[in-house]
């Protein structure tokens, strides 16, 4: 489960998890996944395009009538970006569809067990849901092109609703 | 040609009742927005320039006043630092329609808008605009609230 004092780290890390769980088949294994926003050192040895999870951010308090305790929606920036040399648009297009297969139907993805590590704690064979939160939708971010380095980029914005008891 | 005659009785009063909730609702919604939309734009702009830029105004050797540049940091932090203020003079509000309204950093201004909102191979996002909207989601929500009730009295809804 994941963690009230380390929450966004949690849902970070169980993200990453699922993506990478994907990387046995194809398309998803000629891509990198990575937590957080790339930096330059990712850029250096840029073989593979890569997916990353950028860190959460709190998009509205929930209270419940009854609970103690208040729950969050989270909204999670999940970025695919490409270069010329390694796939271009044809590639980023693709990644765009898979995560938007993957994550577009909350009854499906929420259903997925993989295994995840929380802390010192491993986890095998959990859903999202069983680990304590659960997508609710997913919105496509706009194309981002960066001419000088020829490389492209396009965002999804995940949503999320935490489960905390 | 006849001419069509169309008689309306609303005995229950339904059809004028739901005439008024449509109005107050607008009425709501467009009040909400002549408050909302230059808060959110002050706030847009208070996370491209901060009070205390990192960048001072100098004057130059010919007494031109011109901001004395300094490194470059790639934090990802608000508020963006103000070099030309080309950023700055691209944020804008339009109101589109009674009900719709934006407020965005225009292209044709400063065209490198995007790259400092959503981040570079070696510049972290600093999402100025996503940010303020979101920081003044609660405000206008409540705004919102306030105004539905003072429609709903006017219009004689409650």
């Amino acid at each position: 489960m994941i963690r009230r004092n380390r929450m966004f780290k949690d849902v970070q890390d169980i993200l990453v998890s699922l993506l990478q769980s994907k990387t046995t088949s194809a398309p998803w294994n000629r891509w990198d996944i990575i937590a957080g926003y790339p930096n330059e050192t990712v850029f250096d040895v840029f073989e593979k395009p890569i997916i990353f999870v950028a860190d959460p951010s709190i998009e509205e308090k929930i209270y419940q009538q009854g609970a103690s305790q208040k729950n969050y929606k989270l909204n999670v920036r999940i970025g695919s970006w490409v270069s010329i040399q390694n796939g271009g648009g044809e590639e980023l297009a693709i990644m765009i569809s898979e995560l938007l297969n993957l994550f577009d139907d909350p009854y499906t993805c929420n259903r997925l067990t993989f295994d995840t590590q929380i802390g010192n704690t491993t986890y095998t064979a959990k859903t999202i849901k069983q680990l304590g939160f659960s997508i609710i939708g997913i919105q496509l971010d706009r194309l981002i092109s960066y001419p000088e380095d020829s490389q492209l980029r396009q965002d999804v914005n995940l949503i999320a609703m935490t489960n905390l008891s | 040609m006849a001419e069509k005659k169309h008689v309306w009785v609303d005995t229950s009063k339904w059809d004028l009742k739901c005439f008024r909730v449509r109005a107050a609702v607008a009425d709501a919604i467009s009040r909400t927005l002549d408050w909302a939309l230059p808060e959110v734009r002050k706030k847009v702009l208070e996370n491209v320039e901060a009070p205390g830029s990192p960048y001072p105004l100098v004057t130059g050797p010919r007494g031109g006043r011109y901001r004395q540049r300094g490194p470059q940091t790639n934090a990802g932090t608000l508020p963006v630092p103000i070099v030309w203020g080309q950023l700055r003079r691209s944020i804008m509000m339009k109101r589109i329609s009674s009900q719709i309204g934006v407020v965005y950093s225009s292209g044709r201004i400063a065209n490198y808008n995007i790259y400092v909102h959503y981040g570079t191979r070696k510049m972290r996002p600093r999402p100025f605009v996503e940010a303020a909207g979101k920081e003044r989601r609660p405000a206008v929500t409540n705004r919102f609230k306030y105004e539905i009730q003072k429609a709903a009295r006017k219009h004689g809804l409650a």
